[in-house]
């Protein structure tokens, strides 16, 4: 059988590689010279691995749609497009997500945050599969001349775009829902869609106790540091950290119960009170139906289009 | 030895009482007794103050009152189903939504309140606690007195016939603490406030129950106990140390320590120059400091909460890297020897249990010694001397976190003394500590030899060991002065701002009744 093989000259890839090097460097040094964040975001982010959902900045058309109509469409376009093969359409599912996001108006900064790991994941992929991957015999391949004797796997790499692409897309999404409405409004949309009351519960102090946990376990980590803690290979450090954890455990556990009293003191019973009062109008079923019609939309243009590649492969 | 006086029931005549305590035991699961055989009678509009030692009981008693804790015998009667409402210690336990709007909504949407009523109320209320500008942001972001008075708000909004409020003042710097007191004043409710901070509760209260091993040993009006010095000193809660520092402050300038800090003197201990640091967010924590301290030098870092105080206590240590020079004992630190800077330089934390991770107190303070390579027969020795001299020998094989909240601070400073460090910074040194824990950690302090930085906004207490005060206000150094120019200065202030200038006030008053 004939295999697909594509050979990049020296003179072709390497300029590239050179350049993307080159921008890459440039561009890390001028952030890190610069650091500069937008004025909100200095007077309140701390902990800048963990993206902020409490405060919600606009108030465009996609900010008072029903919070629990954005869910389900955002998680039925999400599920829809996830489920899509062809990359075009891939492209397409990604394009209106960040048309949406756009549309939002939302700092590009909360977009960047929360795509950074994504980047990195795919970048990761796009490294390793192609070198890892096995290749079978109708598998395509690529050679950087003169490395004749490695070979990349083309498909594996189209495969870690095509993952990328997908996770760009959800994280798109998750962006657009929970910054465009309050947190605690999300997690009760989530609640009236069936997830479970004492899930939505546990979401909703979770988002705001991680803060306090990382800042316990940070000034613990300090005290340990200030009295020579430093972590090795070694049965000691095991014992320190197993300590460690054990005391951050324990303190957990007398908060719980501290919070479990200082909510049953006002009045909590069971149910949290519906702060944000919901209120589905018809635009907002309208919106819903866009939506849906989009990702119904994307996912038969696909399933068409393998119909009539059959048919045509039949022909 | 303090016997227990027979205790006159106090009662206001011709009102029925809103609360009873009759014969009240409690007894934690664990089986430890914390309350026996309470008894008292609440009345309308009463300011009580709940004072006693450290693990007296007065938390249990709180708690027993606001209907978290049933009485394991004897009977409580609220006589007309009161709605009490209570301020915890720690306001993170309180505030549990994601932001402060919601957490102050929370309460009052499940007391029944129309979404309209309720907005009203919740602005309202932010405006009267002057969190009006944070009422949309999370928690997490705020600054300690932000929250502790965000937390007060979610109460307060819920109309409470009786307020307790847990120890509400610790850790709050003067502006915050002024504007509770502000509110708390013109609360029209009953108060039960339990607190060591004796001169807010004088400013606060009209009626004191002393607690001591879980009974009510006195029911004083709080003249009758701010008046009976032994009453004080067998409770520990003998504050009159304080009045030192007020009476110097104001009549014996001649009393004035001599700072040994001298910006220009060419062999500082801790040098600082155009110092900074800026959290991974952007946000600046410290910004240009210029400081020198000479050795043994004893400086108050004082500022607002959120000023940078602890940012720069923790670039001191070496925890944080910021931009500048940062020289000690003339040596530059780089990022080599930024990383054995522990071995120089101690921090006592502001909550004493971050420094807790060992199951025995010899354990706790030979950690240190052990990382140090000491060798183990000098460990035990040095142990032994660092407990002696926290006071605490004979706690080696206690449980840290079973000590109470004024031991745990002496071991967590015997944690440090041991390792002998010729920097030693303490944070907020006096939060939750009884007047008797505070007089003793004051006398520990002044035997130590080591340069001292105490982060503090008891300006009374820094006055018994600092020499210097350096004033922050928002990362940047805004004045350094010799510690009596300093007192001097705050005397000024609290003639032009009035409003929070009642701990001097009380302590006059005290001083008055005191010496009759």
């Amino acid at each position: 059988m004939d295999r697909a093989i594509m050979l990049i000259p020296y003179y072709l890839w390497l300029p590239v590689a050179v350049t993307l090097v080159v921008i890459g460097f440039v561009f890390y040094m001028t952030k890190k010279c610069r650091k500069t964040l937008p004025e909100y975001y200095k007077a309140e982010a701390f902990d800048v691995e963990i993206p902020s959902m409490g405060i919600i900045r606009g108030n465009t058309f996609i900010h008072q749609w029903d919070p629990r109509i954005k869910l389900a469409s955002g998680i039925l376009f999400s599920f829809f497009s996830v489920s899509l093969k062809s990359f075009s359409l891939l492209l397409l599912s990604t394009m209106w997500a960040l048309f949406f996001c756009l549309l939002a108006k939302l700092p590009s900064i909360s977009i960047k945050r929360r795509l950074r790991p994504i980047f990195a994941l795919t970048t990761a992929l796009v490294v390793l599969l192609p070198i890892t991957a096995p290749i079978r015999p109708d598998s395509r391949l690529v050679i950087f001349e003169p490395f004749a004797s490695s070979p990349l796997n083309y498909d594996a790499f189209l495969g870690a775009i095509t993952i990328g692409i997908k996770a760009t897309t959800v994280v798109l999404i998750t962006t657009l829902i929970l910054e465009t409405s309050p947190y605690t409004a999300t997690i009760m949309a989530l609640n009236k869609i069936g997830v479970p009351g004492s899930l939505a519960h546990m979401l909703l102090l979770t988002y705001r106790y991680i803060f306090v946990l990382i800042d316990e376990a940070k000034r613990m980590q300090r005290a340990m540091k200030l009295r020579g803690f430093e972590a090795k290979a070694s049965l000691e450090t095991l014992r320190i950290i197993g300590s460690f954890i054990g005391t951050l455990f324990v303190r957990s556990f007398e908060r719980i119960q501290r919070i479990t009293e200082a909510m049953e003191m006002r009045g909590y019973r069971g149910h949290f009170p519906e702060v944000y009062p919901f209120e589905a109008r018809t635009k907002d079923w309208m919106l819903g139906m866009l939506w849906l019609a989009i990702s119904v939309g994307l996912y038969t243009t696909e399933y068409f289009h393998q119909v009539i590649d059959q048919i045509e492969g039949l022909q | 030895m303090h016997e227990v006086a027979q205790i006159k029931p106090y009662v206001k005549v011709g009102q029925e009482p809103f609360l009873e305590f009759t014969q009240v035991d409690y007894v934690y699961p664990d089986g430890k007794r914390a309350l026996q055989s309470v008894s008292f009678k609440l009345y309308k509009g009463d300011k009580l103050a709940v004072v006693g030692k450290n693990g007296a009981g007065k938390t249990t008693l709180a708690k027993l009152i606001a209907g978290i804790y049933r009485p394991t015998s004897g009977k409580i009667t609220y006589i007309n189903g009161q709605n009490v409402g209570m301020l915890f210690q720690d306001c993170d336990d309180q505030l549990f939504c994601p932001t402060i709007f919601e957490d102050i909504a929370f309460g009052l949407l499940l007391k029944g309140f129309s979404p309209e009523t309720m907005e009203k109320q919740v602005f309202e209320w932010a405006r009267r606690l002057g969190i009006e500008k944070f009422i949309h942001r999370e928690p997490h972001h705020l600054s300690y007195g932000e929250r502790k008075r965000a937390a007060l708000a979610a109460v307060l909004a819920m109309d409470p016939d009786i307020l307790i409020l847990d120890e509400p003042t610790v850790g709050l710097d003067r502006e915050s603490e002024g504007i509770i007191l502000d509110v708390l004043s013109n609360f029209q409710g009953t108060i039960v406030c339990v607190s060591h901070d004796l001169f807010f509760l004088y400013e606060l209260c009209q009626r004191a129950l002393v607690l001591k091993n879980g009974m009510v040993h006195h029911d004083y009006t709080m003249e009758e106990l701010v008046a009976n010095k032994e009453t004080l000193r067998d409770h520990g809660l003998d504050f009159t140390f304080r009045f030192q520092c007020c009476a110097a402050s104001r009549e014996d300038p001649s009393t004035e320590k001599v700072s040994l800090h001298g910006a220009n003197t060419g062999n500082a201990f801790i040098e600082l120059r155009g110092y900074s640091y800026r959290y991974p967010s952007g946000v600046w924590g410290i910004k240009k400091i210029d400081l020198k301290i000479e050795r043994e030098e004893r400086v108050a870092l004082i500022g607002e909460n959120g000023a940078g105080k602890s940012t720069l206590a923790l670039c001191l240590s070496g925890i944080f890297k910021g931009s500048g020079v940062y020289r000690l004992d003339g040596e530059e630190v780089s990022e080599k020897n930024r990383k054995k800077l522990w071995q120089r330089v101690g921090i006592v934390f502001q909550d004493s249990r971050d420094q807790f991770f060992s199951s025995s107190c010899f354990e706790e303070v030979a950690f240190g010694l052990k990382r140090l390579g000491i060798p183990k027969k000098d460990i035990e020795k040095r142990v032994k001397e660092a407990l002696v001299a926290v006071k605490l020998d004979g706690y080696e094989e206690r449980v840290p976190y079973h000590l109470s909240g004024g031991e745990q601070k002496r071991l967590a400073l015997a944690t440090i003394l041991v390792m002998k460090p010729d920097l030693i910074i303490l944070d907020e040194p006096t939060n939750n500590l009884d007047p008797q824990g505070e007089e003793s950690l004051i006398e520990i302090l002044n035997s130590i030899n080591s340069t001292l930085i105490v982060i503090s906004h008891d300006v009374c207490f820094l006055s018994f060991i600092c020499d210097r005060a350096v004033i922050l206000h928002r990362g940047e150094v805004v004045g350094d002065m010799n510690y009596e120019e300093f007192l001097r200065s705050e005397q000024e202030s609290v003639r032009h701002h009035h409003e929070h200038g009642y701990r001097q006030r009380c302590c006059h008053r005290i001083r008055e009744l005191f010496y009759g």
